[in-house]
């Protein structure tokens, strides 16, 4: 038993330790300026780049780019900017948050926010398309998992069994019947079910083609 | 040959004024006449392609297929080359030999007939470069190369723009998506219209701060039976925040407003403000306060007031072995509810492994009746992988999914008595590979278990590049699953095409249901699936997709319609 004020007493102290924890890592002598960090150099690596300036910058200010100015991205540098990546401009992923190397080998959850939370992996592809971020193939993506979606489940609305899918939260979920048909199984009176005591296991009498039908197992 | 290396070295010695010495002298030696007729090219290499490389020269410097280029790496000796593409202002150059470290930034040099430089009305001419207008002074390029220092990238001692230096910039997108469901079963239709956007303020002041704006406004008509039919608008705000620091001129970061936790995102979205800051080692660390939106479509706020904590440490600048860890305490209507702890373990190397890894640890006190106290896995990913090009790759995937005990509106929750025990736990491995130039096959396999039961799932696709028309794929797939409640055998066709506007995709899929606990009178659901889409996508950032989805099954079928129209700026 741990009792709640026992329980606040250690949350305060977790959030101590932390704070003190990242106060001595952060004075420690291990610590030293970094080359990026400290400032150096342009936010996009010129390592590769022509030693002649005047081909993509006009004037001294260095933040604007000649008219003509093209990039073969994918050609110099083995990335390819796919979707909208192709049109966004430089500054986008290079920038002053931090090395661009960094972030790309974080894949999309380097510069985007995952609002998942870090809970559907790493690999955005698997759902979105990088031209519009529109998700595609969830009814495929099913097949892997305990609940592939048959019969009306695989023409019914995310948010029916993901209340949360308008912000991106999908998990978890629970596949029991009731979970998510609870108002049906009260408005169930032709017979009774409430009170008979049919309160579970639904699927003895009721199969995933329609909403309504039982289908009495022979 | 060997006098040609005796040349070169001659030139990478840079023994110019010899040369010249020797070249005005009556009795020119081979070396010096040769210095005579020729003109010492420099140039450096800029991309390394197997046994090629492309330099930073081309025709506008007189430069030639045929040419013979010499290297100089910085670790010494004399390597060549010849050059066999010549661009305007590049050229590639086919190695020859073994051992050498070709490298972009490894400079070299080409002796360039002096004669080709002669007739300069031959010479090809170069950009156009605006002259400066009347009165207009433009200041001499100064880059001086004295402080740089071997192993540093080329530029590195240049002085970066300051935020306070670059202009104010504004991106974003706005979008709008109808889809609509029909079914024949009871006449249900449901309506769903979205229209979104968002916009990003970058330097919004001049330090380097950033504005950021989400929003959604929902309209959903739904039509059922026994008068469920739910008719509502809604308009959702998802992002609102004002944020400032976190650049490699300012290591600590503030945000607030409705933003999602930046050190640690798994805290989810937050009303209120977050402060980080990073260590000189490249560690961060931060706190953060406010109220926790709950995470459906109306994102109401208010009730849930959290306090969070975390520390994320990096091995090293290239942050390719990291660990965090993480702790917030929330209250519901005051109530103490949640202490969740979060750990998280990355190992991102660059030899084509990747390892992603998460914990969320819910702690259990006296007022969650329905757990046992103390610590519990509520939540666990890992997810490993191993690329060794673009299209073979291997991967597992295994993940760990509770139901924590909070009075927070988060999910929906099992029924008391199946709560504490629900549960969902899955291992998964993939694995992709080229079988030829244009073919592909893809395989994932799957198990899951559960507080009842356990399955799995098993998938094979095979893809064919350009069968019918260019740019197009040719796919098909099998796929087994073991279900909760049916399990099913079926299979996938597919095709599609994707260039510069855009594609379309056309698939059918079929798939024999055998629903779990019904005898062989009435336990198969045959049901067909077929799906088309069509995209266009413009230069300038517009994208259109309209797409129509039906299923057939028994004597009922549905159809979904989707039409999504976005522009990024």
């Amino acid at each position: 038993m741990i009792p709640h004020r026992t329980a606040h007493r250690l949350s305060v102290l977790a959030l101590l330790a932390l704070g003190l924890a990242a106060c001595i890592a952060g004075g420690s002598d291990r610590a030293r300026q970094r080359m990026w960090w400290s400032g150096l150099g342009p936010v996009l690596p010129h390592d590769t780049f022509p030693a002649d300036c005047a081909l993509c910058h006009v004037g001294q200010t260095w933040t604007e780019l000649r008219e003509d100015f093209q990039f073969d991205h994918e050609g110099e540098t083995g990335v390819a900017l796919k979707g909208a990546h192709a049109a966004a401009t430089c500054l986008r992923c290079h920038n002053d948050r931090g090395p661009v190397a960094v972030f790309a080998r974080q894949g999309c959850g380097g510069c985007h926010e995952d609002v998942h939370f870090g809970r559907l992996g790493a690999t955005c592809s698997n759902c979105h398309v990088e031209h519009n971020w529109y998700p595609v193939g969830q009814i495929e993506m099913h097949r892997h998992t305990r609940f592939p979606l048959i019969g009306v489940h695989a023409s019914t609305s995310c948010r029916r069994c993901h209340p949360g899918a308008e912000v991106g939260q999908f998990v978890p979920t629970d596949t029991e019947c009731v979970t998510c048909h609870i108002a049906d199984l009260q408005r169930a009176t032709n017979p009774n079910h409430v009170g008979l005591g049919w309160v579970d296991n639904c699927d003895r009498c009721h199969q995933p083609r329609t909403w309504d039908n039982a289908e009495i197992d022979n | 040959m060997h006098r040609g290396w005796l040349i070169a070295a001659i030139g990478v010695c840079g023994s110019a004024a010899l040369a010249r010495a020797a070249v005005a002298s009556p009795q020119q030696s081979p070396a010096a006449q040769d210095e005579a007729e020729h003109e010492i090219l420099e140039l450096r290499i800029t991309h390394v392609r197997g046994a090629s490389v492309v330099v930073d020269r081309g025709t506008a410097d007189l430069l030639r297929v045929g040419d013979r280029v010499f290297f100089r790496p910085r670790d010494g000796g004399l390597h060549g080359g010849l050059v066999t593409q010549v661009e305007e202002r590049t050229a590639v150059v086919e190695l020859q030999g073994a051992g050498f470290p070709a490298e972009p930034g490894v400079r070299g040099f080409v002796r360039i007939p002096a004669a080709r430089s002669a007739p300069q009305a031959a010479k090809p001419k170069r950009r156009p470069r605006t002259a400066p207008a009347e009165g207009e002074k433009r200041s001499e390029w100064s880059n001086p190369d004295e402080e740089y220092e071997q192993g540093q990238p080329l530029l590195a001692r240049v002085r970066p723009l300051r935020p306070q230096e670059r202009p104010r910039s504004y991106s974003g997108r706005w979008y709008t998506t109808f889809d609509q469901i029909r079914s024949t079963e009871d006449d249900r239709s449901d309506a769903f219209y979205r229209l979104g956007g968002s916009l990003r303020v970058e330097n919004l002041t001049g330090s380097g701060d950033r504005l950021n704006f989400d929003g959604e406004l929902n309209y959903r008509d739904t039509d059922v039976p026994d008068n469920q039919d739910q008719n509502a608008k809604r308009f959702r705000l998802d992002r609102m925040a004002y944020s400032w620091g976190g650049t490699r001129f300012e290591p600590t970061r503030v945000e607030f407003g409705r933003f999602l936790h930046f050190g640690m995102p798994e805290f989810g979205v937050l009303d209120g403000a977050e402060w980080s800051t990073r260590t000189d080692s490249g560690d961060r660390f931060g706190v953060s306060a406010g109220w926790l939106p709950e995470p459906d479509l109306n994102y109401e706020s208010g009730s849930d007031f959290a306090v969070s904590a975390f520390y994320r440490w990096v091995h090293d600048e290239s942050e390719r072995l990291s660990a965090a860890i993480g702790f917030q305490k929330s209250w519901h209507n005051t109530n103490a509810d949640r202490d969740l702890a979060v750990v998280n373990f990355n190992y991102l190397p660059d030899d084509g492994w990747q390892l992603v890894s998460s914990a969320w640890v819910d702690i259990y006190t006296d007022g969650d009746d329905l757990k046992d106290q103390g610590p519990e896995l509520t939540q666990a990913l890992i997810n490993l992988s191993h690329a060794w090009s673009a299209q073979t790759s291997v991967g597992l995937r295994a993940s760990h999914i509770a139901f924590p005990q909070i009075d927070r509106q988060e999910f929906i929750a099992p029924q008391p008595g199946d709560f504490v025990d629900a549960h969902v736990d899955r291992v998964g491995v993939f694995a992709r590979t080229a079988l030829s130039r244009a073919t592909r096959l893809r395989a994932d396999v799957g198990m899951w278990s559960d507080e009842d039961d356990s399955g799995g799932d098993a998938e094979l696709a095979l893809e064919l590049d350009s069968a019918w028309w260019g740019g197009s794929v040719l796919g098909a797939s099998v796929f087994g699953v073991n279900g909760q409640f049916s399990d099913a055998l079926g299979g996938r066709g597919y095709m599609r095409r994707w260039d510069a506007d855009g594609g379309w995709s056309l698939e059918y899929e079929l798939a024999n249901n055998d629903l779990v606990g019904f005898t062989s009178q009435n336990d198969d659901l045959p049901q067909h699936r077929v799906r088309a889409q069509w995209d266009h996508v413009s230069i300038d950032n517009w994208s259109v997709r309209l797409s129509l989805d039906a299923q057939l099954w028994d004597t009922e079928h549905s159809l979904v319609a989707s039409v999504h129209v976005n522009r990024s700026f």
